[in-house]
């Protein structure tokens, strides 16, 4: 029996591997901007911006390239996106928690806290998307 | 899983009946069909009754559930 990936199945390869590569360089310089707590304004922006991007491309492309018949998640696509979205909304929720204790006491400047919020969004949408993964190798 | 199904000997009685073939039947994907033939996922009641319907056989026929 041949293991063909379904529409959902290789969009969320495809969106883990554009998680992956395009933040690189952002968690790469990441701690390079703990030494001097402050970080890059810049970078910042720039990966927000193609978070937001990438996001938008994925709905785009979602809603484009379906085949017709798998334009709507069925039921097991559809519990497997619900259990994803509770464990990325479970490790989002902890990043949250640690940039705010963070932020309480050590006081850090608000771009570099920006900076990780952006990271715990970041974690999250990967944590979201390899859930989604084992669940599709997995049945459910 | 203590659900276990014959899918796999129905779809071979009623003329080797693909996996696409009977996921267009049912409304779902080939790999949802699948995952339930392999017993990774168990159905819900409404795909459960369309799984049957496409084999024209009642539902325990399909499915059977074993107790512990």
């Amino acid at each position: 029996m041949s293991r063909v990936s379904s529409f959902r199945e290789r969009v969320a390869w495809s969106a883990l591997s554009t998680y992956i590569m395009v933040f690189f360089v952002f968690f790469w310089t990441l701690p390079q901007s703990w030494t001097d707590r402050a970080g890059d304004p810049k970078m910042s922006l720039l990966a927000l911006g193609a978070f937001v991007l990438i996001v938008g491309a994925q709905w785009l492309g979602r809603a484009l390239e379906a085949p017709k018949r798998e334009s709507q998640p069925d039921e097991r696509e559809q519990l497997i996106a619900l259990k994803a979205d509770r464990i990325g909304g479970m490790v989002t929720m902890l990043g949250a928690i640690g940039v705010t204790a963070t932020a309480l006491l050590f006081g850090y400047n608000a771009v570099f806290l920006a900076n990780l919020v952006l990271a715990a969004l970041l974690i999250g949408q990967i944590a979201k998307t390899i859930t989604q993964l084992v669940y599709f190798k997995a049945g459910a | 899983m203590p659900i276990d199904n014959d899918i796999r000997r129905l779809r071979f009685e009623n003329g080797e009946m693909t996996q696409a073939a009977l996921a267009e039947k049912v409304g779902v994907t080939r790999q949802t069909i699948i995952a339930i033939e392999q017993n990774k996922y168990a159905p819900s009641l409404e795909a459960a009754f369309k799984i049957a319907d496409a084999f024209s056989v009642p539902l325990e026929s399909v499915f059977k559930w074993s107790k512990g």
